[in-house]
């Protein structure tokens, strides 16, 4: 069964994680540590930043299983992700390849994401940081 | 005891029914009844004997009826004799009737049936039921009115009581029988019940010394009690005092606060938690599109940032259009046939250059996994830009406007927020915040005030509560204080009762020994009488240790006397006798008020005998004055012109008992007597042999009225 690491440099997300490590419950914007890795991996994938091989948990959280991120409707915007980072599709064809792809992704977005961070005052600043990183890239209305 | 009359009825010599009446005053109270021997004297004495004792202390009551009228009956015939009297004992009158039912059993004999008792009693003048208290029975009652053991003293037959008197057979018969003359039972019974008296009174004085202690335990409990409710009421006037000046400071309080908070303004007060109440509905709202935007955004953001990537990904996927896309062992022929085929994948024709949906089926079997083509098709269905199905642009293009509505949403509650919050500013700027602060220290004094005063209110009602008992408690102890001085006033009366008993002892005793005394010195004096009675120079007088007269004549001492001596000494001792109750009654009344000690009658059957005529003289003229009642019976022997005139104006009834008999031989000479000069004869001679002898009581004189 494939799973996906957590990025160690993402330790710093988990707390606005529902459930996560150190969850501060105001500020909770993740519904999963799935979620997180998606976002984190999407971030990346938007500003084109990827890490190779990097760093990931093997607990806390543990390496998540794809078959969660189906079962979270999250693995199609994983397979965009990976074929817009490989250029091909026959990425498809190989899980591990996906695996591996998503993971670096995802630690390039939690650099992304940390720089953001630093940048607000305490970690209160953040939610409305992180809509805004985001609303960056929503399509304009109409 | 009295007897008014006595009434035999076919009982022994009397043949039918026959009465004595023996009416009596002070001046006049003497009976006499003249028999002549064997016509029936002795039958009264055992008549009355009969009738006082029954059976008890009598002869075989077989011989009591009247062998005349038992003559007449015939063999299994039943009948009845009875004797019957009228008797006064101090206050009260019996009349009592014993009954013999008898039957005869053959020529000779008598068998008696039943002996039986009437009693009727009338006591001071009413007449009382014949229902006895318990234990009495009338035996018991009729035979208390004279000491059997003094019968023969107060109805007595001159021989008898010589026997008894003079020649006593143990030498002790004497001072027992004048023991009973002096009460001595009665002195010891009262001896003895004032001993019982003096008991239960010391054993009373006991309780009531307890009671003293109970008192003066009681008195110091009601002390303390008082005190200690003297200051439990000080305390509560004192509390009350506090809790009318708590009320009066809350009366000021209540005004003051009233003052305050129409400074306060309480309207504007009203207003503000009316905007409180809004805002917080307000906040309520706001948070919840926060959390619905947070909530899209998690959703969103992924989508969103994959937007930029859309066209590019589909740029990609669009090569599944071209051959080098496919795997390489797809054939030429199969994507030729794909391309050529007009059939859109999503089912349409129109859409160009599309491969259709079957071709690409059998394309997707035949050259990618199934799964993996699913997710390219996928893929290509979300991303393709103006695909049909819900894509992620359309998604994203959606949720972001959502997401901005909620942001508006947001934006507008904060404006409204503002608002409400500047409205509660002015509201709040309106208000005097002085008075209000005022007003809440004022109503957070009045609590702790309330407080206070609760406090003051619980503690009034536990100090009544306590007041209430202890109230109580007075009463109780002042109940049982009065409870022990009324015992306590006992014990004074029961110390006066057992000083009273113990002056009363003493008086008795003295009284007893006085009496003990007397009887010796009356006794020694009377028989001296006897001095002044005979004339042959005798001297009498009385052994002190005996109580024996003791005559001296001529120098020889001797306790032996002659008929004549003997008659006279035995009247002497009678007369003495007879003083000396009538003494001791006297005394008793006057010193002690007991009226138990009747009046007795005396009824002397022959006491004179043969005692010269002197004697008799001498003796009756000292009869009357010492007796209440005297019924003397008398034979022609004893009957003279002496006894006649000694106790002339004394007799109230003079009676004769008629003979008659069948004998021929008697001399009448024995029956004829002389009264008042006239001639009386007392005898009948029946014609027929053999027939049974009886008497007839006849009245001789009968003294009229009463």
């Amino acid at each position: 069964m494939a799973t996906v690491g957590m990025p160690d440099n993402g330790a710093e997300f988990f707390c606005f994680v529902r459930g996560g490590i150190g969850e501060n419950k105001d500020l909770v914007l993740f519904p999963t540590y799935a979620h997180l890795l998606c976002a984190a991996a999407a971030l990346g994938s938007a500003r084109g930043v990827y890490v190779d091989e990097p760093v990931l948990r093997e607990k806390d959280p543990r390496p998540i299983e794809l078959e969660t991120f189906k079962t979270q409707e999250l693995y199609d915007l994983i397979l965009i992700m990976v074929i817009k980072y490989c250029g091909d599709v026959d990425v498809v064809r190989d899980v591990s390849k996906i695996c591996a792809n998503f993971v670096s992704l995802a630690a390039g977005g939690f650099d992304e994401m940390r720089a953001a961070y630093k940048e607000c005052a305490s970690e209160h600043y953040w939610p409305e940081a992180w809509e805004n990183l985001v609303l960056e890239y929503a399509p304009e209305r109409g | 005891m009295l007897i008014d009359s006595l009434t035999f009825s076919d009982f022994l010599v009397f043949k039918g029914c026959q009465s004595l009446d023996f009416g009596w005053k002070k001046d006049r109270n003497i009976t006499i009844v003249l028999a002549p021997n064997n016509t029936g004297k002795t039958s009264v004495i055992r008549g009355l004997k009969f009738l006082l004792y029954g059976t008890k202390a009598a002869e075989n009551a077989k011989t009591y009826p009247c062998l005349r009228t038992v003559a007449g009956m015939k063999k299994g015939d039943t009948g009845y004799s009875y004797v019957e009297a009228t008797i006064r004992h101090g206050d009260s009158k019996y009349v009592i009737r014993r009954t013999i039912t008898f039957a005869r059993v053959d020529e000779d004999s008598v068998g008696v049936q039943e002996i039986g008792t009437d009693l009727e009693v009338t006591l001071k003048g009413e007449m009382t039921d014949r229902t006895l208290p318990a234990g009495v029975t009338t035996d018991t009652l009729v035979g208390n009115l004279v000491p059997e053991a003094m019968f023969d003293f107060y109805f007595f037959k001159g021989e008898e009581l010589a026997e008894q008197l003079l020649r006593p057979k143990a030498g002790t018969r004497v001072p027992e029988q004048l023991q009973k003359v002096l009460y001595q039972k009665e002195w010891q019974s009262l001896a003895t019940t004032l001993d019982k008296c003096e008991r239960r009174f010391r054993s009373k004085m006991g309780a009531t010394t307890q009671e003293q202690h109970r008192i003066r335990t009681l008195l110091v409990e009601k002390d303390s009690t008082k005190a200690k409710y003297g200051a439990l009421m000080g305390r509560l006037d004192k509390e009350k005092r506090s809790l009318e000046q708590e009320k009066k400071n809350w009366d000021a309080a209540d005004q003051a606060m009233t003052d305050l908070a129409s400074r306060a303004n309480p309207d504007r007060r009203k207003e503000i938690e009316k905007i409180d109440a809004q805002l917080k509905k307000v906040h309520s709202r706001q948070d919840e599109h926060r959390t619905s935007k947070n909530t899209k955004l998690a959703k969103l953001s992924s989508p969103i940032l994959l937007t930029s990537c859309l066209d590019e990904v589909a740029d990609v996927l669009s090569v599944l259009k071209e051959k080098r896309a496919l795997p390489p062992d797809i054939s030429e022929g199969i994507l030729g046939k794909i391309l050529d085929d007009k059939e859109c994948i999503c089912g349409h024709e129109v859409c160009e250059g599309q491969p259709s949906y079957g071709r690409i089926t059998e394309l997707r079997r035949a050259s990618l996994r199934e799964d993996v083509a699913d997710d390219l098709w996928r893929l290509h269905t979300i991303v393709a830009k103006g695909s049909a199905g819900v894509g992620i642009r359309e998604q994203v293009v959606q949720g972001v406007e959502d997401l901005r509505e909620l942001d508006q949403g947001i934006k507008e509650d904060a404006v409204e927020i503002a608002q409400l919050s500047s409205d509660k500013e002015v509201l709040q700027t309106a208000i005097d915040e002085n008075a209000e602060k005022e007003l809440k220290a004022q109503k957070l004094r009045r609590a702790k005030a309330g407080e206070q005063t609760d406090m003051l209110k619980a503690n009034l009602r536990r100090r009544e509560q306590q007041l209430v008992l202890i109230k109580d408690q007075l009463q109780k102890i002042e109940y049982n204080l009065n409870q022990s001085k009324a015992q306590d006033s006992r014990s004074g009366r029961y110390q006066a009762a057992i000083a009273l008993s113990a002056e009363f002892r003493e008086a008795v005793g003295g009284c007893q020994k006085a009496l003990t005394r007397k009887i010796r010195d009356k006794l020694a004096f009377d028989i001296k009488m006897y001095d002044r009675i005979v004339t042959d120079g005798s001297i009498a007088r009385l052994d002190t240790g005996s109580l024996l007269p003791v005559i001296e004549r001529s120098g020889v001492r001797s306790t032996h006397t002659g008929g004549g001596q003997e008659q006279v000494l035995l009247l002497c001792y009678l007369v003495s006798l007879a003083r000396l109750r009538k003494e001791i009654n006297e005394s008793l009344r006057e010193r002690f008020k007991i009226s138990s000690f009747q009046e007795q009658g005396f009824f002397m059957d022959s006491v004179f005998g043969q005692t010269q005529a002197d004697y008799k003289k001498s003796i009756v003229k000292l009869l009357p004055e010492n007796m209440p009642q005297l019924v003397l019976l008398l034979s022609d022997q004893q009957w003279g012109s002496e006894i006649e005139e000694g106790i002339t104006g004394m007799v109230t009834n003079v009676y004769g008992f008629k003979l008659h008999t069948p004998r021929q031989d008697i001399e009448e000479d024995s029956y004829r007597y002389q009264i008042k000069g006239k001639e009386w004869n007392l005898l009948t001679k029946l014609e027929v042999e053999g027939e049974e002898a009886y008497t007839e009581i006849v009245t001789i004189m009968r003294l009229k009225g009463k």
